[in-house]
Parts: structure tokens; C-alpha cells; sequence
């Protein structure tokens, strides 16, 4: 499987999904072999925080998308909106190797699409190493040099996130994405994602939990003050089965940075954001509080009151999860002669 | 599309697959699977067999009155299964690996008989399941039933029969008999006891059955119901055979017992719940009157051996014996024992010596081809069968001892404790003992058919090496030894058993094929 021709990404059948390993996976592992850097034994499975990604300083909230007030979430609808339309999903899953020479980041990128009777699942696994050494990268196509790998993998995350999804999804899709869509160094490439999936009429949803933002709270007059942060406001404004109005997001400084974005509470718990495009939701007003519906329903369907998930994602997790498994990626450094002995761990140095 | 399993790799010694997703159902337990590699195939039988629901879908959305979501509905089937043999065998002392991502399918009946050694002669019976409550006949990919032959050496090894009434008992052991008389290699004889009604009385009678999954049972195996053609049923002439039941009275033939051709063992028949020891002394009795009538100048009859005992009040209950080495010896019985037997030998007289009866010996049932059925079913049967049941197998042991008889003969008990107390010693057993331990060389097999296990003389359980179980408490199969839960042996439906059978002791669930003879459904 990873002797495949670098310039072909390798595909197996996985019963009508795929798993693609990328092209540089391979190589950037002999190539850590070569120079006989070695990986830490003990490895991190990280998630990437979107909750850091505040809303840029110099954002400014128009509010007047709809009507004040809140709306009632119809599952039942959305149950339907299911059984008629294409659905997507997309999640990833991570592990990181911190060691001395630098930081691996061992990532599966999983999409899902809702198949006739199963979930049909398309992953992408990458692996990249970044290193400040100048001298471990000189002469190395696939060893990477970085100041902060930490931007630079996400960069790279993105971005193969975007390949995935944009070479993968079908048309005229609703497809849910674990995150938000403005984030940070992110923003462009999600934005970009976003375009991309447009032209193939696919509706991009994202959706986000767990968020610290307080865009609503310290832009609303009434609401000054009164709240932590905006989930607070909509945990204590929703009652179960309900959204908030949706509320627009603009850069000041770059409007192509904007975004429509409402609360919605699916469970007596926390609720979640749902982050839409301002063109997908010019484009699909008509479907969007359908979509909404849809989400509600997909929430009830996952059913976890204490992490409401769509459940979607919930199962793109799943598959993110069990390929990072599927690749015995321990055995395979070992056999590339990456991991340290014993004895190489305690004289190295 | 070939169903398929995938190999995920060993659990504790079993291996464990789960299906592809042209698998919709639960292959059963019992079934067989192959998988193959480059150089061999490898076949697991299934001992474990499941659902799984890879999604875990949450119950909320039922609970709200919401339809699933239909991919989450997807169930896989996760099986455990053991290797049971590869083809070829591998002969360097190795053991295969099954290699995970291993592709596995629905093993061929050619695989099935090869990994099990079976041969393809013997009786034919359907392999079978019983899981979840459901007994079906396990299939191969093409749809058609997995068989399987009962080895004939095994009918020599002596078998148990159980199950409730109704559940299919008597019914597999007309076809055992049936194939024994007209299709084993050299043809066989069959003697059969019948205790009850006229279970065996209709042998000769095609059977009848409007039943379209016995008539597909009859085709896959190129069968027809067909009557036993050298079929006679004899009875003792003290009784008759009922009429209106549809028995045949041409092939029905009357016996009776001669007193001085009698095994004096076989008198012990009679003694039958008489548990006093000193009452084992009749046979003894028995014989030395047998010889001093030996040369009597007049016919001797049995009501002449019941005088010649009741006058033993004469001589203080006191009598000469003599035992099978011809010692003469003297034994005085308790007035309590002389009481019980003069009353059972005074209630015997009437089998003996009926004048318009035969007289049946080895000769009449060693027959190839024939089955013979001795019917003792009604008043004073069991005790006329006790005697006669004992008489015959001595007569067919010697017969066979001394080469008299090359005719393999398979003796059909049904209700044995009718016939044999049920704490018999092996002593007190006597012939029958004998043809359990020595069947096999002298080609007697017996089938023992009872409905309580436990009927069965302890002194046989040992020697009894294939065990059939029609429905019936699981109490009862764990007896004798055979792994079975209540559900499964609770459930199983007419026809399907859970068995060991000696020879082939990876199968264990069957479905009798309806007896082509005899049965009217």
C-alpha cells in the first residue's frame, strides 16, 4: 500500500468508499528514516481548538436578518429534508508526535456521505513533519521547514481538507463541517472551501460547538454585560428544539470576510452555531430554515445531550478515527527504522 | 453476489470475522465457512454469531416518533468461529495462519465432507441450526441443503434416541432402520420392539406427507416414500393386533415361546421390579428343570415348570439350580420371593406354548433385508417382550459368535426401561450388555429410544457413543453430556435434534429427512 507511485494517490477500496493515502505520506516517512530523525514513542491525539479563532477585533455584528425573536425548529422537517436531499459530513482526527527534531502531525480527514442504506465514508490520510532545523530540511522535498508549525499545519490541514472535499463531494449536496467558518489563519481557505463547493451546488454548513465568542453579547445593546459569552446567552434565550435569529458577521476591513450565523439548542445543554456563507445563504434562502430543521434533526439523531453532535459528523468522526487506526503507523515507523531503541533514547544526547 | 465474511483475526482461540456488506442476516451457528488462500482452504465452523450495529444509533429519535436514519439501521454479522480442517491438510507440523482481511464465504458440500471426513454412504441427514429460536437446514451459497451421511460403523456403537413425544424420535429411527435393511452395503436386518400403538406396525406402508419441505427434503436427496418390502410384524399369540388401524394382517405373524428351546436367562424378563437378589436364582431354577425334562416322553409345557415351582412349598421353598457352567447346587428362596415369582410365572403361562403360534429364533430376524417388529404393545406386552427381547439376543449373540451369521442386525429399543430395570447392573443386563460392548466387531448395533434419558440402565450409559436429542429438557442432554443451552433444546422443532454422534463429533444440530416408510402425516 505505501510503495504506490508518489505521483498517484493511492486508493483502496474500502466497500465503496475510499481511503487515499496522500502522495507525500510515504516519502516524508523513508525520508525520517534517511536522516534518522526519530519519533516519540507516546502520541497526542489532538483536536484543533476552534474556540481560540475569536472573531477579528474589527468585525462589526448587522443584526436584521430576520425578525427579532427565536424560532421553533421542526425535527419532523427536517426528517424529511433528510430522506430527499444528498447529506454530507466532514471531521478529522489527529495525532501529533512531538519530538526533539521537530513535530509530526499524523492526520485522517473523513467525509462522509449518507449512501442508500450506509454511510459511505472517503478519508484522506497525510503525514507531515515540521522541524527549525535548516540542516535536517536542506536537501528534503518532504521535510518542512517552520518557524510555528503550528500555523504552517494548519495551513497544510486546510488545505488538504479543501482538496479532499472540493475533489470529493457531489453536487447538490448539504454538507456539514466540524468547525468554524471564519477562524482565524484559517478564514481564507475555508472561505476558498467554501466558493469551491458552491459552484458544485453544495451547501456548506458549519457547524461549531464549544465556542467562547461573545460576538452577540457585546454587540447587542439589551444584551450587554448580562452574559458570559454568547452560548451562554443562547442556552439561557432557547428553550430546547429552538434557534436563535440569524445574525450577520462582517470584517470591517475585508467584507468578503462575513458570515450569517444563528444558535440553536437542540438539548437542555449547551447549544451550538451554525456558521453559514453570506452567498450560500443568498443563494439557498429558500432552503435554509429547512436546513435548520435538518440540523435539529441530525442533532436528535446523534441523541448526546451532554456533546450535541450532528450526527454526521459524529459518524465522519468515526471513520477519522478508526483509519488513523487502520494504519498500524507505530509498526510502520518501527520498520522504517524511526523509532528510537532504548539505548538511542538515553545516550542521544 | 457471493455473501462474504472478512477475517478481523483470532480471539481467544476462535477466529473472528464480520460481514461484508452483501451480508443482510445472521449466518447461524453451526454453519460452515472457507476461506482461501493461495495454497489452501480453510474451513471454520461457526460457534458464535451476532449483530452488531457499527453506528450505535441513539434511541431518541424512536423515542420521539422520528423515522432513523436508515444508514444507521446497517448491521453487521460479527461471527466467531473454529477451524475445523484445512484442505489440503498441511503435513510439515505447521498450522496455518488465517491471515486477517482474509475473505471468507459459505463453504460447498464437497468442503464440508472433505474437512469432516465424511464418507458418502449412510443415511443422509441435513446439517441444521437452531439459533434465536429459529431451526432451519443450513444451506451452501447455491441455495441447496448441506448434508451430511451417519456413518454406518456408528450404528454399531450403539445410539440413544430422546425426545418428547412428538418431537420426531420414532420417526428417525424408522429411518435408521429403513436405510439399514435396503441400503446399506450387503443389506442389513432390523429387529424392532413396538411398545406403543402401532408406531412400527406400518412399516411396509409408503409414507404419506403433503408437507412441500419434506417433499423438497425427498428430492434434493432422489428419494421417494416407499414401504419396506420384506417387512413382518410378530406378535404373541395372546394378544391381537387391533383392527382399524391400517395395519397390514397378511405380513402379521403370531409367536408364542417354547418352554424348553427358552434361555432360562430370559426368564428374568419376568422378574421385572421384583428387586429381592435371591430372586436372580430363577434362571438357575429354570434350568436344571429344563434339563431334567429334557427327555420327557410328553410334551412338556411352561404351565408344567409353573407346577413343578409351585410345589416347592413342599420342600420348604427349596430348590436345585443349576447356572450356565451346569454346577448343580440348591437354594432356598424367602417365602415372599417364592410368592412374587409363582405370581409372575403363573401370569406368564399364557405366552407360552400356543399351539397355532411359531416359535421364533435368530434364523427368523437374521434375515438381510427384513426388519422384523415384535409387537408388545398393550397388556402383559412389556413382560412377554422382556422375555422374548431376552431370548433373541442371546440366540443372535451365539449365532454370531459361533460365524452362524455374517447379517448385520440393528436391534430398535423404545422404551428400554419397559424391558430392563432401570438400575440394571451389567450383570443383570446380560446379552444386551454384551452387544453394547461387542456390537461393533460382531456387527450389532442397537438404538436405544426413550423419552426420559434417565430411563436408560445406568450399566449401558457408558457404552452408548452416539446421543441424539429431539426436543426435550436440557436437563436431560447434559446427562449425557451434550453442550446444549434450554433455549436451543426447547425450541428445536419436529425433526431437528442436537446430537454427538460417534465418528462425527463437529456436527451437532441435524434435521431428520422424513422416513420414507411408515409415516403418515
Amino acid at each position: 500500500m505505501l510503495s504506490q507511485d508518489e505521483n498517484e494517490r493511492a486508493k483502496i477500496k474500502l466497500n465503496n468508499g475510499c481511503l487515499i493515502i496522500h502522495p507525500a505520506f510515504n516519502e516524508t516517512l523513508k525520508e525520517l528514516g534517511r536522516k534518522k530523525i526519530r519519533l516519540p514513542k507516546e502520541v497526542t491525539q489532538i483536536e484543533i481548538d476552534f474556540s481560540s479563532y475569536g472573531y477579528p477585533v474589527n468585525g462589526r455584528l448587522v443584526s436584521g436578518i430576520e425578525e427579532p425573536g427565536k424560532f421553533e425548529l421542526d425535527c419532523r422537517k427536517g426528517q424529511k429534508f433528510c430522506d430527499q436531499n444528498k447529506i454530507c459530513a466532514y471531521d478529522e482526527s489527529i495525532n501529533k508526535f512531538e519530538g526533539l527534531e521537530g513535530t509530526g502531525f499524523l492526520t485522517s480527514h473523513s467525509m462522509i456521505i449518507h449512501g442508500d442504506m450506509d454511510y459511505i465514508p472517503i478519508n484522506l490520510l497525510t503525514f507531515y513533519f515540521y522541524t527549525r532545523s535548516l540542516y535536517l530540511t536542506k536537501n528534503s522535498k518532504y521535510i518542512k521547514f517552520s518557524n510555528d508549525f503550528e500555523v504552517d499545519s494548519k495551513r497544510d490541514y486546510v488545505s488538504d481538507r479543501e482538496k479532499l472535499l472540493v475533489e470529493n463531494v457531489p453536487e447538490d449536496c448539504t454538507i456539514f463541517i466540524d468547525g468554524p467558518l471564519i477562524g482565524g489563519q484559517m478564514t481564507k481557505y475555508t472561505l476558498d472551501l467554501n466558493e469551491a463547493l458552491l459552484k458544485k451546488n453544495s451547501i456548506p454548513i458549519f457547524f461549531v460547538k464549544n465556542s467562547r465568542s461573545n460576538l452577540v453579547v457585546d454587540n447587542v445593546e439589551e444584551l450587554k454585560s448580562k452574559y458570559n459569552s454568547d452560548m451562554h446567552w443562547a442556552y439561557s434565550y432557547l428553550k430546547p428544539g429552538e434557534r436563535t435569529k440569524f445574525f450577520r458577521y462582517v470584517d470591517k476591513e475585508n467584507c468578503n470576510f462575513a458570515k450569517i450565523f444563528c444558535y440553536l439548542k437542540a438539548f437542555e445543554s449547551s447549544p451550538c452555531r451554525i456558521e453559514i456563507d453570506i452567498n450560500t445563504f443568498k443563494k439557498y434562502k429558500d432552503e435554509i430554515n429547512q436546513i435548520m430543521d435538518l440540523a435539529y434533526y441530525l442533532l436528535i439523531a446523534q441523541g448526546d445531550l451532554h456533546n450535541p453532535q450532528i450526527r454526521s459528523i459524529a459518524i465522519a468522526e468515526k471513520y477519522a478515527r478508526a483509519t488513523l487506526k487502520l494504519i498500524n503507523f507505530e509498526e510502520l515507523i518501527k520498520t522504517l527504522g524511526i523509532t528510537p531503541t532504548i539505548n538511542q533514547e538515553r545516550f542521544a544526547w | 453476489m457471493v455473501k462474504m465474511w472478512i477475517v478481523v483475526g483470532e480471539e481467544k482461540g476462535k477466529i473472528k470475522l464480520v460481514s461484508s456488506k452483501e451480508v443482510n442476516a445472521i449466518l447461524p451457528k453451526g454453519a460452515f465457512l472457507t476461506i482461501e488462500d493461495e495454497e489452501r482452504k480453510h474451513v471454520l465452523m461457526v460457534t458464535d454469531s451476532q449483530q452488531f450495529e457499527p453506528y450505535s444509533p441513539s434511541p431518541m429519535l424512536a423515542d420521539m416518533n422520528l423515522s432513523p436514519l436508515k444508514q444507521d439501521q446497517k448491521c453487521q454479522n460479527i461471527i466467531h468461529g473454529i477451524r475445523i480442517g484445512d484442505i489440503p491438510e498441511r503435513t510439515d507440523g505447521f498450522i496455518d495462519f488465517i491471515r486477517p482481511q482474509s475473505l471468507a464465504r459459505r463453504s460447498s458440500q464437497e468442503e464440508i465432507d472433505s474437512v469432516l471426513g465424511l464418507k458418502n454412504t449412510g443415511p443422509a441427514l441435513f446439517l441444521a441450526t437452531v439459533h434465536g429460536g429459529k431451526n432451519q437446514i443450513l444451506r451452501d451459497e447455491k441455495g441447496n441443503p448441506i448434508k451430511v451421511c451417519f456413518p454406518t460403523e456408528a450404528f454399531y456403537h450403539q445410539i440413544l434416541i430422546c425426545g418428547k413425544t412428538g418431537s420426531g424420535k420414532t420417526v428417525a429411527s424408522k429411518y435408521l432402520a429403513q436405510y439399514f435393511v435396503e441400503e446399506m452395503e450387503n443389506f442389513g436386518a432390523v429387529l424392532a420392539v413396538n411398545v406403543k400403538d402401532v408406531d412400527f406396525l406400518r412399516m411396509d406402508k409408503p409414507s404419506v406427507t403433503n408437507n412441500p419441505d419434506v417433499l423438497n427434503e425427498w428430492k434434493f436427496l432422489g428419494k421417494n416414500a416407499s414401504g419396506i418390502k420384506n417387512f413382518v410384524v410378530y406378535y404373541p399369540a395372546n394378544s391381537i393386533i387391533p383392527s382399524g388401524n391400517n395395519v397390514n394382517r397378511d405380513i402379521c405373524r403370531k409367536i408364542t415361546l417354547d418352554v424348553m428351546r427358552l434361555d432360562p436367562e430370559a426368564l428374568s424378563g419376568l422378574l421385572l421390579g421384583i428387586s429381592d437378589t435371591a430372586a436372580q436364582h430363577l434362571p438357575g431354577i429354570f434350568r436344571k428343570w429344563q434339563e431334567d425334562n429334557r427327555n420327557a416322553k410328553r410334551r412338556i409345557t411352561f404351565n408344567d415348570f409353573v407346577q413343578y415351582f409351585a410345589r416347592g412349598e413342599q420342600d420348604k421353598y427349596t430348590y436345585e439350580t443349576m447356572n450356565s457352567r451346569r454346577d448343580i447346587l440348591q437354594v432356598t428362596l424367602p417365602w415372599g420371593t417364592y410368592q412374587n415369582i409363582l405370581r409372575n410365572l403363573e401370569y406368564a403361562i399364557e405366552f407360552f406354548d400356543n399351539e397355532d403360534a411359531e416359535i421364533i429364533d435368530a434364523k427368523d430376524i437374521l434375515v438381510r433385508g427384513k426388519m422384523s417388529v415384535i409387537n408388545v404393545a398393550g397388556e402383559k406386552g412389556a413382560k412377554f417382550g422382556a422375555v422374548i427381547l431376552r431370548h433373541l439376543l442371546k440366540d443372535i449373540v451365539e449365532e454370531k459368535r459361533m460365524g452362524l451369521s455374517k447379517v448385520p442386525i440393528l436391534i430398535l429399543i423404545d422404551e428400554v426401561h419397559q424391558f430392563y430395570d432401570t438400575n440394571s447392573s451389567k450383570e443383570a443386563l446380560g446379552e444386551l450388555d454384551t452387544i453394547c460392548r461387542t456390537g461393533r466387531s460382531q456387527e450389532i448395533g442397537v438404538i436405544f429410544s426413550s423419552q426420559n434419558p434417565s430411563d436408560i440402565p445406568s450399566g449401558l450409559a457408558n457404552v452408548i457413543n452416539t446421543k441424539i436429542f429431539f426436543k426435550s429438557d436440557s436437563s436431560a442432554a447434559k446427562l449425557h453430556d451434550i453442550s446444549v443451552s434450554s433455549e436451543e433444546i426447547l425450541t428445536l422443532r419436529k425433526g431437528y435434534a442436537i446430537a454427538n454422534i460417534h465418528g462425527i463429533p463437529q456436527v451437532r444440530v441435524m434435521k431428520f429427512p422424513l422416513a420414507f416408510a411408515g409415516v403418515f402425516e
